[in-house]
């Protein structure tokens, strides 16, 4: 072990066959060759831990949930049956997901969270996951049900965690980003890429719209609900036809603006954590946009372990955010 | 705070929070989550009934997490609201 997070594969494979209950992430090459047992997963390179960010390949972030847990069930979700994944949910606990970046399960989720059954109403907390950003295109990034040892390319993994009655769980989440006061975009359809928006009630090419006003696309649009910030990233590259994509859909007639810029970052970043939400957390992850831009990937200290990915899944998908889970004990 | 707590006032605070006559910002992430979502709905289809269910979705949250400081936190909020 090198970080108080981050695990060689001999380690693991010995917990899993001890059959302890894991939460793991790591590169392709290292998950591939994990044992069946009581474990889920998913593929990423790249970690915070308490040293500062990491890439590599040659070690795998742990979360532990053997103190936690009272039972577990793990399931796999197809974009047919993941509306059903809050109905699975424990009455108390959580559920931890994961699914890969760009597969059909994503992409339903991303989209339609909001209108599944019971939504919200448990813990459902996790991550996209994805590859080293130099691999985008050749590898696919997957995700792991330990149980059956299944390795999927499309479909989510679950691990539905019941607590005991003296522990509940509670979903935080940490977004630097607030609203700038430039042009109102809004969208003609919701998606995951658009080719035209409306600026300020106007409809134009939206690529064009961002050449010409040079937006600087390390910032996400980021839309205002109910007093609740959701960011929504951009890919840098255009799609063939010309369309701007996403890392999570945009929505028809909800007002975005590009996010007002952040002048050091990571010093804000490490003054917000600092005011107590490391308290009783007990898994947390970063987006891989807050990693490479903002200078993340320098930052240590603030119990702040975890991988940085495609994405994060609070209730449903947020860009450029942390999101962290706490065990709470009861009075 | 005791479930019953979670009173009649409350409701009439969430209804309102969810028809946008008022404005709060949940401690309670779920609770926060779940208010979009009925204002989402209620927006499509102002109808009493998508009031009604948006509401009772809300206080079930609330009840079933009430020991979290963030919910206790998010009740006297409400209940302030209603005085």
């Amino acid at each position: 072990m090198i970080f108080d997070c981050l695990y060689d594969l001999d380690e693991i494979e010995e917990r899993i066959l001890k059959g302890q209950i894991l939460l793991i992430a790591g590169d392709a090459k290292l998950m591939d060759k994990l044992p069946a047992g009581r474990w889920i997963g998913g593929t990423i390179p790249y970690f915070m831990t308490d040293l500062g960010g990491i890439c590599t390949d040659k070690k795998i972030f742990v979360t532990d949930l053997n103190t936690v847990a009272s039972n577990i069930w793990i399931k796999t979700y197809d974009e047919n049956t993941i509306e059903n994944v809050y109905l699975d949910s424990p009455e108390n606990g959580f559920s931890f997901i994961i699914m890969p970046a760009g597969s059909k399960c994503h992409f339903k989720f991303s989209m339609e969270a909001f209108s599944f059954e019971n939504f919200a109403m448990c813990p459902l907390v996790g991550w996209i996951a994805g590859t080293h950003l130099d691999e985008r295109g050749l590898d696919k990034p997957k995700v792991y049900n330990g149980i059956n040892y299944k390795q999927l390319q499309e479909d989510a993994v679950v691990m539905h965690v019941a607590l005991p009655v003296n522990k509940s769980a509670e979903i935080g989440m940490l977004n630097m980003f607030g609203q700038g006061t430039g042009d109102t975009i809004t969208f003609l359809e919701s998606g995951f890429s658009a080719t035209n928006a409306n600026i300020n009630g106007v409809r134009v090419n939206f690529a064009k719209y961002i050449l010409e006003n040079k937006l600087d696309l390390r910032l996400p649009l980021v839309s205002d609900v109910n007093g609740t910030l959701i960011n929504t990233s951009f890919r840098k590259k255009f799609g063939a036809d010309g369309e701007v994509r996403f890392y999570a859909p945009v929505f028809k007639d909800v007002e975005y603006r590009h996010a007002k810029p952040i002048e050091n970052y990571t010093e804000k970043f490490t003054k917000k954590l600092s005011l107590g939400l490391g308290v009783e957390m007990i898994f947390s992850c970063n987006c891989i946009l807050n990693y490479i831009y903002s200078g993340l990937d320098r930052y240590s200290g603030g119990g702040l372990c975890g991988p940085a990915t495609f994405g994060e899944i609070a209730y449903h998908i947020h860009n450029q955010t942390v999101v962290y889970l706490r065990i709470i004990h009861n009075r | 705070m005791e479930n019953s707590q979670i009173s009649e006032t409350i409701d009439r605070a969430i209804m309102d929070i969810i028809k946008g006559k008022r404005r709060m910002s949940f401690e309670f992430m779920a609770a926060n989550v779940l208010v979009k979502r009925a204002q989402n709905i209620y927006a499509k289809e102002p109808s009493e009934e998508n009031l009604y269910e948006g509401c009772k979705q809300v206080k079930k949250l609330l009840i079933q997490n009430v020991n979290l400081p963030t919910v206790k936190t998010d009740l006297e909020k409400i209940n302030s609201m209603g005085r």
